[in-house]
């Protein structure tokens, strides 16, 4: 169990200008800290405007944090107080799948350039190296090699979910983050989708940090639950735990929201 | 004798080239007081269904059935004033995308009091009349869970998010107490705690005042925890249709059994991180759609006899159309 990324003190505020008459809005994530350890799948769960999406973002790297700092294995991977440069290998760390990722994916240009700007902008490699690596790449998320020549509109929804996650998955990260990832699609899509990144996970020994509202698909796949609420971690522990004894109030009106759902084994007989 | 009546239900798309069949003889019938489920992937034709049912079809669609009827009145046949008034007064229709079926001039309060019809205001002065619109609006909002009444009505369509859009496409379709509900996808993205939400209040309104709801969806777990009935379409066919009960203990088409399969939370002894049974291959386009019994390719028990579209065969009220059912053996 080795320890892959540390995150201490990561603050986010957010406060729009005070206005005549009108109440400033104030917004503010954290100070959060957490661990995360190699292979482990994390699962991040709360209600609406509760500040997932925000926190996935800050640990890619897509919004910048106020304070704290994000270490990924020894390296310092983004500080505010030493505002270091991020080394051109770092930022291949941690690759992150949007929560719309049809609309993340160019329509303009073909899925073999799309996957070729991550590694032209961020790596050494020569060209037919790189081109060999997309080929690998796109046949490990169990699509063909011939696919670079597609553009977006020709692809199913399964196959451009597959697309986004070879486009994670290129530069080699050590953790993928992924906002929604199986919201939109459809459910034997779904189950193909989990399929392939369990299998993913086990060849490659991926952190996986996911956000989800859907709890059966959590509890399936998540180690380790992390609950959040209002810009805070309000819990977080084993996936087991979470499920059967939450503490907080709104993990627990989660928890039996979902298992509301979840048809008991004696069927309430309908008329 | 039932609300809704669809037998062999197709509807075909002319796209200048060629004419697709993408309805492919429905059957589908929701009784008074019955929460029938219609379970399907993107491309199966819920939506498309929904859309026949209200009427709202573009010029190059056909709709042919040999019976569509509401109460009992055929409603291919009738006029369209008469159909606009029944869709009007009897069936409330919940879209797809909430936010863009709103009318993005006019603030929402004043959507929802254009929708209330006239019989269910009281008062005779105009003020009194306004006075208990209003009172009627601000309650079914609250009814369907918008506490906010002040900003969300003041609001415009752009300006609201999208699970407060569901629910006031909810409100809406509420709003003239319909006999029927058809709900497309109304629960689509909301998290947990609201979907219960939502679900709890269609529930009860069938318990109190029966109304019919047509549930469309994918969400297998909000469809079993509330409908009695349940339709499984795939690509415009009609694949299994009975009891809700009966078609989650024993489902007899393969194309539901990997639905039921894509949930984890239905099958309680699968353990954690173990791969899930699903179904090879993607959902076809309509423009490519296989011959006969469309899950052919998909399936893991096709065989020669696929290749003609299977005969819908019954089991007491349990339909299926499939040629080897998962209650026979392989041949």
């Amino acid at each position: 169990m080795t320890q892959i990324l540390n995150v201490s003190g990561l603050t986010f505020r957010h406060s729009s200008k005070k206005r005549w008459l009108k109440k400033p809005e104030v917004f503010s994530l954290g100070p959060i800290d957490m661990q995360v350890t190699k292979g482990e799948t994390i699962a991040i769960i709360g209600q609406n405007r509760s500040g997932k999406s925000l926190l996935a973002k800050m640990l890619a790297g897509a919004v910048e944090p106020d304070e704290g700092h994000i270490q990924l294995q020894e390296e310092r991977y983004w500080s505010v107080k030493h505002r270091v440069a991020r080394k051109k290998a770092d930022i291949t760390g941690i690759r992150m799948i949007f929560q719309h990722n049809s609309e993340s994916i160019n329509p303009g240009i073909t899925v073999g350039q799309i996957l070729d700007e991550p590694l032209r902008l961020n790596s050494s490699m020569a060209e037919d190296e790189r081109k060999a690596l997309i080929g690998d790449t796109l046949v490990k998320v169990g699509l063909l090699r011939e696919h670079i020549y597609f553009y977006r509109h020709m692809l199913s929804d399964g196959q451009q979910q597959r697309v986004s996650l070879a486009k994670a998955i290129l530069p080699d990260p050590k953790v993928l983050i992924a906002d929604e990832p199986f919201a939109a699609l459809d459910p034997t899509i779904r189950s193909q989708t989990v399929n392939l990144i369990l299998q993913l996970q086990k060849e490659m020994g991926l952190s996986f940090i996911f956000i989800s509202h859907n709890l059966g698909i959590v509890r399936h796949i998540a180690d380790r639950v992390i609950v959040m609420d209002k810009g805070q971690i309000i819990e977080s522990g084993k996936t087991e735990t979470i499920f059967r004894w939450p503490q907080h109030e709104m993990t627990k009106k989660l928890v039996m929201s979902y298992q509301s759902l979840i048809p008991q084994q004696t069927m309430r007989e309908p008329d | 004798m039932p609300l809704l009546d669809i037998k062999n239900l197709t509807l075909e798309i002319d796209t200048g080239t060629q004419v697709i069949k993408a309805l492919d003889k429905i059957n589908l019938t929701v009784n008074s007081g019955e929460i029938r489920a219609l379970v399907g992937e993107s491309g199966s034709g819920k939506s498309l269904i929904v859309q026949a049912i209200s009427g709202a079809t573009p010029p190059n669609w056909s709709i042919t059935a040999d019976r569509m009827s509401w109460n009992g009145n055929n409603l291919l046949s009738m006029s369209e004033q008469k159909r606009r008034q029944i869709l009007r007064k009897d069936i409330g229709v919940v879209f797809q995308h909430s936010i863009a079926s709103l009318d993005p001039s006019v603030t929402l309060g004043e959507q929802l009091e254009e929708s209330l019809p006239d019989q269910l205001i009281e008062g005779s002065w105009f003020w009194q009349r306004a006075q208990s619109r209003r009172k009627v609006v601000i309650n079914t909002v609250h009814k369907v869970g918008i506490k906010d009444h002040e900003h969300y009505l003041r609001a415009y369509p752009h300006q609201i998010p999208t699970d407060i859009g569901q629910k006031l496409m909810l409100a809406m379709a509420l709003i003239s107490q319909p006999k029927m509900l058809i709900a497309d996808d109304p629960t689509r993205g909301m998290e947990t705690t609201t979907k219960v939400q939502v679900l709890k209040l269609l529930s009860r309104l069938n318990q109190t005042r029966s109304l019919g709801i047509l549930f469309v969806s994918h969400d297998l777990l909000a469809i079993a925890s509330m409908s009695h009935t349940m339709t499984v379409l795939y690509c415009g066919q009609t694949v299994e249709s009975g009891k809700m009960k009966h078609i989650r203990k024993r489902p007899l088409h393969p194309y539901t059994k990997a639905l039921m399969d894509s949930a984890p939370s239905f099958s309680k002894d699968l353990p954690p991180k173990s791969q899930l049974p699903t179904l090879a291959g993607t959902i076809p386009t309509l423009q490519h759609l296989p011959i006969g019994c469309r899950l052919g390719p998909r399936c893991p028990r096709a065989q020669r006899a696929c290749v003609n579209v299977p005969a819908v065969r019954k089991i007491h009220d349990h339909s299926y159309s499939c040629h080897f059912p998962l209650h026979r053996e392989k041949v």
